[in-house]
C-alpha cells in the first residue's frame, strides 16, 4: 500500500502538482491497485473509460495479448517514459505490482475544422488548409499522393517543449544532396522552447539576415505536393498550419494554384502581371523621388506643368513627403489586421478616404505623391506570398532614400547591390534567383508564362549549369 | 577556381567586356580618322576581329602565362580598367552629375565591384543576363533616330588613302578590345562544347551587327565637322529624341550604360581574379581587396579633360598591343616551345 | 569591424550628399527664350510659367552673351531659372544677321538643355511676341511649338528641331531655313509668315511666303500630312477656285557633270479637296485640270529656285547630294558654286483621287 502511495506522491511531485493531473487509484484484478494518471485537460474521459472497460473484460481471460488493441499498449515501467507519454496526452495506468505500464493512447486534441487558408486564398482549386495538427495534415497529403514513395519522417523539435515535427519527401524524385542538407539542418536545430514556426524558418534557412524568405511557406495542401513532386522537402510542425518547403526560388513566391487552374493564356497574362508588379511595388516611389528632385526634365512639357503645379507649395522634400505617406500606409495595414473584421473595414475607409483627401487638401503631401504610394502598396499586396510581400514593402525604402541622396545613381546602385545578393543567394545550398542564374535561356520564359503541359521538374542544384536536362525547374503552383 | 561556363555565359561575358563602357563613345574617333568611309573600314575591322577569333580558337590551348605575363596582364587590366573607370566618372560628371564629386562615383562604382567579386564567382558571371534586356533598350530606342538619319553622310568612299584606312583599323580596336579574355576564360568553357563554326560566327555576327548600327547611324546623325564636337555621339542621339512619356531618353540610358561598364569592371576584376588565384594564395580576399582599392584611387588622376583626352588619343594603341599582339607573340612563342595549357 | 565600418561609410554619405540635387519646387522652369541683339550687347526673355495666377512671367535682361544674359536674369528670379523644360527659342531677324550657332552654343553644350526644340525667327523684336505669352493660360514655350508644329503640319515650315538644326549649321552642303513669324495686327497673336533663308549661319535677309515654303518644301521632298496648293481654274470665262492635296511626291535629280547642270525631275500625285464644278470624271476637264496645276507648280519651282540661288541658300540639301555621289564635282567653297548651278525642275502633276465625289 505504502509503495502506491509513495509512487502516487512521486507521480504528483513530477509534475509539479499541475491541476489539470489526474492522479487516482484504481483497483485492478486480483485485488491489486492500478494508478491512473492522465492530464484531465488532453484525455476524453470518457473513451478512455470505455477502453479500460474492455481491457477488465480481458483481464479475466488470461489472454497473453491482453493489454494490446491498436491505442493502448503494456510497457515497463520507467517513470521518465511515463512522463513523457502523459505529456502527449496519453493516458498511463502504472501496474505497481508487475512494474508495468498500461497506456492508452486517447487524446482529446483540440482541433479546428478543415478551412481554407485565410491568408492564401485561390479562386479555383482545392480550398482545404492545413490545419495544427500533424496528424490531419498528413492526411490531407497521403490523400492525394497514394504511393508508398511519398516518406514522412518525425523529429523533435525543442528540448524543452518535445514539439512533434515532420519531414516529408518523395523518395526517387528528391536530389541525394538536397535532402542531406536538411537532414544536416534537422539535426543541428538546437532550440529549447518551441512554439511558433517562425523558430524552425530560422534555424532552416541559408541567411537569416537576406530580407528574402528562403523557404516556401504555405497553407494549402495541393501546393505542397505539387513541390513534393518536384523533389523538395517539406517540414511541418503539429502546432501550426505552415508548411516549410525548400529549396525554393524566388520565382515560386510568385505562383499561385490559380495560375495552373485557369485557362494557359489567363494564367500566363496574370503572371506577368504580378512579376511586373515587382517593379512597381519596388522602384516607383524611388522613381518619383528622383524624378522630382533631381531629373525633372525627363518629363514632357505638359506633364511637367502638372507636376509642377502639385509640388510647388508642399513644405518639405519629397523624400520626407513619401515617408509620411509611406508610414501612414503600414500604419492603416498594422492596424487593419489587428482589428476585429468589422472594425477593420471603417479603418480602411477612415485611413484611405479621409487621411488621404485630408492630407492633400491640408497642402501635407501632394497629390501625385498619394497616388504613387497607393499603387506602390496595391502592387506589393500582389504577389500571393505573405513573406515577400512584406519584403517588398520593406525594400523600397532603402531605394527611396538612396533615390533621395543620388537620384538615377542611387537606384541604379541599389538595384546593382539587390542582383548582387539575390544572385549569389541559396536556398537549401541551391541558387535561389534560378533559372536566370544559371542562365537557362530555354526555362527562362517559364518564369513569364504559364506551360499547359505541366511537367514535373527538379529545381537546378547548384551555380554550375545542370548535366542533366530535365532539371529545368520552375513551373510549380 | 572551380567554374566552368556554358557557351551562353562564355559569349556573354564577352559581349559584355567588349561592349562595356565603349559603346556610346568608339564612334568619334574612328570616324573622325577614316571620314565617310568609316562603315566600310568598320567591316573590314570585324573581318580581321573574326579571323582573330577563329585564330585564338584554334590555338588557345597554347595561350599559357607564365608567372611574368601573369603580373603583366594584371597590371594592364588594373591600369585599364582605372581608366574606364575614370571615364565613367568623367560622363556621368558632365552628363548628369555636375556637382558630385568625382570621388564619390568612382567609390560607389569600386564597391559594387568589390561586393560582387568578393562574394562567389559565379555571381560576376552571371550578372550580364540582367543586362541582355536593357541593352536591347539601347538598340530599339536608337531606331528612333531613323527618321532624322542622312544616308548621303555614308558617301563618298575613298579607298586609296592607306593613312586613312590604317587610322580607322587602329581606332576599330576600341570596338573590339578585350578579346584576351577569349583566351582567358576558353579553358573554363565545359569540356564537351563546341564553340567552332556556328556558335562563334553567331556571336562574332550579333557583336557586329551590334557595334555596326551604332556606328551607322552616328555617321548618318552627324554631320563630318558636327561629330569632332561630340565625344559620346550615341547618348547624343538619344538626347535628341524625345517620346511620348519620356522627353529626356539620354537621361536613362547614361544611367543603363552606367550599370552596363559596372559589370564590364566587374569582370576584369573577376579576370584579376582568375589570373591572381590560379595559383592558391593564401589570402584571396586580401588581394582583391587591394585591387579594388587601388582601383579606387587611380582613376582620381585622370578624371579631367585634358587627361582623359590624352588617354583616349594614346589608349588605341595600348589596347592594341596588349588584345592583339602580346596574345600573338605568346601563342606563338608557346607553340614553338610546345607548352600548352593542361 | 566590419559592420562599423559600413555605417561609418553610410552616414558620411547620408551626412554629405545631394550635390546635384535640383528641387523641382525651388526651379522656374522656363519654356521659351527670346534672344536679341549682338555680341557684346545681348537682350534676353524668359518667359516662364507662374502656378498661382495661372499666367506666364517674363524676365528681361542683358548682357554680353547669351549665358550672362541668363546669368544676370537669374538675378531677377526668386527661384533658379531652369531651361531643362524649354521648348521654344525665339531669335530677333537682326540677331541672327551674325552667325547663329552664336546664340545657340549654348543649348548644345549644356547637358540639362533639351536638344529636341523648335526655333523660330522674329519679325524686328522679339519682346511683343514674348509679351503676348503672358496671358496664356498654358506655358509659353507650349504655345510657340504648337503654332510651329501645326504649321510644320501643313506643310510650311520643315520639321526641324535644334539637333537637325546644329547638324546642318557644321555643314557647308546643307542649308537651313527656319520658321519666320510677324505678329497680327492686333498684336494677340503670332502668324507665321513663311520660311527666313540661311546662308551657312546667317539670315540672307530674305523671306520666302508661306506658299513659296510649301514650294521649296516640295522640292525638298518634304511634304506633310496636308500640303494644299489652291489656284484658279479658268474655264468659259468663269474662276473656278480648285484646292489639290499633295500625296506623293517623288524626285529624281540627275547630274551632268560636266555641263554643271542638275536636272531635277518631280512627279507629284495630288487628290482634289476641292473643286465646286465637279464632272472631274470627264476626262477632258481632269486633263485640263491636272495641266493647270502642273503649269503653276512648275513656274514655282522655277521662282523658288531662283531665288534659292540668287540667297546663295542651299536648303534643298544639294550640296549634300553631289558630295556624297558627284565628289569631283564639289568645291569647298560650295555656296559660290551652288549659285553658278544650272538647275532645271520638271515636274509632272497626277490627280490620283478626287475626294469622295467624282
Amino acid at each position: 500500500m505504502d509503495k502506491v502511495e509513495y509512487m502516487m506522491k512521486s507521480l504528483q511531485k513530477a509534475f509539479y502538482h499541475s491541476s489539470d493531473l489526474t492522479v487516482r487509484q484504481v483497483d485492478w484484478h486480483e485485488g491489486n491497485t492500478a494508478i491512473l494518471c492522465f492530464y484531465a485537460s488532453l484525455v476524453d474521459a470518457k473513451e478512455v473509460q470505455k477502453v479500460l472497460d474492455t481491457i477488465y473484460a480481458r483481464l479475466d481471460t488470461d489472454k497473453p495479448f491482453w493489454s494490446e488493441t491498436l491505442i493502448t499498449t503494456l510497457e515497463n515501467l520507467a517513470l521518465p517514459q511515463a512522463i513523457e507519454r502523459v505529456c502527449q496526452g496519453e493516458t498511463v495506468v502504472i501496474l505497481p505490482e508487475t512494474r508495468k505500464m498500461l497506456t492508452l493512447t486517447i487524446v482529446n486534441e483540440v482541433r479546428r475544422n478543415l478551412e481554407e487558408p485565410m491568408n492564401e486564398h485561390i479562386l479555383r482549386g482545392s480550398h482545404e488548409g492545413l490545419i495544427e495538427r500533424a496528424d490531419t495534415n498528413l492526411a490531407l497529403i497521403r490523400k492525394r499522393v497514394n504511393n508508398p514513395a511519398l516518406v514522412v519522417k518525425s523529429f523533435l523539435i525543442g528540448q524543452q517543449t518535445k514539439t512533434k515535427a515532420y519531414y516529408l519527401y518523395m523518395d526517387g524524385v528528391i536530389q541525394q544532396e538536397t535532402l542531406q542538407e536538411m537532414e544536416k539542418r534537422i539535426a543541428a536545430i538546437n532550440i529549447d522552447y518551441f512554439y511558433s514556426i517562425g523558430q524552425l524558418s530560422d534555424a532552416l534557412e541559408d541567411s537569416v539576415l537576406s530580407p528574402f524568405p528562403q523557404l516556401l511557406n504555405t497553407e494549402h495542401p495541393d501546393r505542397v505536393v505539387a513541390n513534393l513532386v518536384e523533389g523538395k522537402v517539406v517540414v511541418m510542425t503539429n502546432i501550426s498550419p505552415s508548411a516549410l518547403i525548400g529549396p525554393v526560388t524566388f520565382f515560386s513566391f510568385y505562383q499561385t494554384p490559380d495560375d495552373y487552374n485557369g485557362r494557359v493564356v489567363v494564367g500566363s497574362f496574370y503572371k506577368i502581371v504580378r512579376l511586373l508588379s515587382f517593379i512597381t511595388a519596388v522602384f516607383l516611389p524611388a522613381f518619383y523621388i528622383a524624378v522630382i528632385s533631381f531629373h525633372f526634365e525627363v518629363l514632357p512639357l505638359e506633364l511637367s506643368n502638372q507636376v509642377k503645379n502639385d509640388v510647388n507649395n508642399i513644405p518639405y522634400r519629397p523624400l520626407i513627403e513619401a515617408l509620411i505617406l509611406e508610414i501612414i500606409m503600414e500604419l492603416i495595414r498594422e492596424s487593419s489586421i489587428r482589428l476585429p473584421q468589422s472594425v477593420g473595414q471603417t479603418i480602411g475607409i477612415v485611413g484611405g478616404l479621409v487621411i488621404g483627401d485630408a492630407i492633400v487638401s491640408a497642402g501635407l503631401v501632394s497629390n501625385l505623391m498619394v497616388i504613387v504610394v497607393a499603387l506602390t502598396a496595391i502592387s506589393s499586396y500582389v504577389v500571393p506570398s505573405v513573406e515577400l510581400n512584406s519584403t517588398i514593402r520593406m525594400l523600397r525604402f532603402p531605394f527611396m532614400v538612396l533615390a533621395s541622396l543620388f537620384g538615377f545613381l542611387g537606384i541604379v546602385v541599389g538595384v546593382i547591390i539587390l542582383l548582387i545578393h539575390l544572385i549569389s543567394l541559396t536556398s537549401l545550398k541551391q541558387p535561389y534567383f534560378s533559372p536566370i542564374i544559371p542562365f537557362q535561356p530555354k526555362a527562362v520564359y517559364k518564369i513569364f508564362l504559364r506551360w499547359p503541359f505541366i511537367k514535373p521538374t527538379v529545381q537546378v542544384t547548384s551555380f554550375q549549369l545542370p548535366k542533366d536536362e530535365h532539371a529545368k525547374n520552375e513551373d510549380t503552383p | 577556381m572551380n567554374v566552368s561556363l556554358s557557351k551562353a555565359q562564355f559569349f556573354l561575358l564577352l559581349f559584355i567586356i567588349q561592349t562595356g563602357v565603349v559603346y556610346i563613345a568608339f564612334q568619334t574617333p574612328l570616324i573622325i580618322n577614316s571620314q565617310n568611309s568609316a562603315w566600310l573600314i568598320f567591316i573590314v575591322a570585324s573581318v580581321i576581329h573574326y579571323g582573330l577569333l577563329l585564330l585564338f580558337e584554334r590555338y588557345y590551348r597554347y595561350f599559357y602565362l607564365n608567372v611574368f605575363f601573369r603580373w603583366v596582364y594584371q597590371i594592364y587590366w588594373l591600369l585599364l580598367t582605372a581608366a574606364l573607370i575614370a571615364y565613367m566618372g568623367y560622363v556621368l560628371a558632365s552628363w548628369v552629375l555636375p556637382q558630385t564629386p568625382e570621388w564619390v562615383v568612382v567609390v560607389m562604382i569600386v564597391a559594387l565591384s568589390l561586393y560582387a567579386n568578393l562574394v562567389r564567382p559565379e555571381t560576376v558571371i552571371n550578372i550580364g543576363v540582367m543586362l541582355i534586356p536593357i541593352i536591347l533598350l539601347f538598340v530599339i530606342f536608337l531606331m528612333l533616330a531613323v527618321p532624322d538619319l542622312t544616308w548621303s553622310n555614308l558617301f563618298p568612299i575613298e579607298w586609296n588613302n592607306t593613312k586613312q584606312i590604317m587610322e580607322g583599323l587602329i581606332h576599330s580596336t576600341y570596338a573590339y578590345f578585350g578579346i584576351e579574355m577569349y583566351l582567358i576564360y576558353r579553358p573554363f568553357l565545359k569540356q564537351d562544347l563546341q564553340v567552332k563554326g556556328k556558335p562563334l560566327l553567331l556571336y562574332q555576327l550579333v557583336i557586329f551587327m551590334f557595334y555596326f548600327i551604332s556606328v551607322l547611324f552616328t555617321q548618318m546623325f552627324f554631320a563630318l565637322e558636327e561629330i569632332k564636337l561630340i565625344p559620346e555621339p550615341i547618348t547624343y542621339i538619344l538626347k535628341s529624341q524625345e517620346v511620348t512619356f519620356v522627353k529626356r531618353l539620354d537621361i536613362f540610358f547614361v544611367y543603363i550604360w552606367l550599370s552596363w561598364s559596372i559589370v564590364t569592371v566587374m569582370i576584369f576584376g573577376l579576370s584579376f581574379r582568375v589570373l591572381y588565384l590560379s595559383k592558391k594564395r593564401k589570402h584571396p580576399k586580401w588581394s582583391i581587396f587591394i585591387y579594388h582599392l587601388l582601383l579606387a584611387i587611380l582613376p582620381l588622376f585622370v578624371m579631367q579633360f585634358q587627361r582623359i583626352e590624352l588617354v583616349k588619343n594614346s589608349l588605341h594603341y595600348v589596347l592594341f598591343v596588349f588584345t592583339f599582339l602580346l596574345p600573338l607573340v605568346i601563342i606563338c612563342w608557346n607553340k614553338w616551345r610546345g607548352k600548352s595549357v593542361s | 569591424m566590419y559592420r562599423k565600418g559600413i555605417i561609418i561609410i553610410l552616414s558620411v554619405f547620408l551626412l554629405a550628399s545631394c550635390w546635384d540635387e535640383r528641387l523641382y519646387k525651388n526651379s522656374s522652369v522656363v519654356t521659351l527664350v527670346g534672344v536679341e541683339g549682338h555680341i557684346g550687347e545681348y537682350k534676353g526673355y524668359y518667359a516662364y510659367p507662374n502656378t498661382t495666377a495661372q499666367q506666364n512671367e517674363v524676365i528681361e535682361a542683358d548682357g554680353i552673351s547669351p549665358r550672362d544674359v541668363r546669368t544676370k536674369a537669374n538675378l531677377k528670379v526668386e527661384q533658379t531659372l531652369d531651361l531643362s523644360e524649354l521648348s521654344t527659342i525665339l531669335v530677333s531677324d537682326q540677331t541672327v544677321r551674325e552667325p547663329i550657332y552664336d546664340i545657340l552654343d549654348i543649348y548644345f553644350r549644356d547637358p540639362q538643355n533639351p536638344i529636341s526644340i523648335k526655333i523660330a525667327i522674329t519679325e524686328g523684336d522679339v519682346k511683343p511676341f514674348i509679351d503676348l505669352t503672358k496671358d496664356l493660360a498654358g506655358s509659353a514655350g507650349g504655345y510657340y511649338e504648337r503654332f510651329i508644329e501645326s504649321t510644320e503640319e501643313n506643310t510650311y515650315f520643315p520639321k526641324l528641331d535644334l539637333q537637325t538644326i546644329g547638324s546642318m549649321l557644321f555643314e557647308q552642303t546643307m542649308d537651313i531655313a527656319l520658321p519666320y513669324i510677324q505678329l497680327s495686327e492686333d498684336s494677340k497673336h503670332a502668324v507665321a509668315a513663311g520660311l527666313a533663308l540661311f546662308s551657312g549661319q546667317t539670315f540672307t535677309g530674305t523671306v520666302l511666303t508661306p506658299k513659296q515654303s510649301l514650294i521649296m518644301l516640295l522640292l525638298m521632298n518634304q511634304s506633310s500630312k496636308q500640303a494644299r496648293m489652291s489656284y484658279m481654274w479658268r474655264n468659259d470665262g468663269k474662276d473656278i477656285p480648285i484646292t489639290a492635296d499633295v500625296i506623293h511626291v517623288k524626285r529624281k535629280w540627275t547630274v551632268n557633270e560636266e555641263l554643271r547642270r542638275i536636272t531635277m525631275d518631280y512627279s507629284i500625285e495630288v487628290e482634289i479637296e476641292e473643286f465646286a464644278k465637279n464632272h472631274l470624271y470627264k476626262e477632258p476637264i481632269l486633263k485640263d485640270v491636272q495641266q493647270m496645276i502642273q503649269d503653276h507648280v512648275q513656274a514655282e519651282f522655277e521662282e523658288v529656285l531662283r531665288i534659292l540661288q540668287n540667297q546663295k541658300s542651299d536648303t534643298l540639301g544639294i550640296g549634300r547630294h553631289i558630295r556624297a555621289f558627284h565628289p569631283k564635282m564639289f568645291k569647298e567653297d560650295w555656296h559660290a558654286e551652288y549659285a553658278s548651278l544650272q538647275l532645271v525642275p520638271t515636274v509632272q502633276v497626277k490627280i490620283i483621287r478626287t475626294g469622295v465625289l467624282r
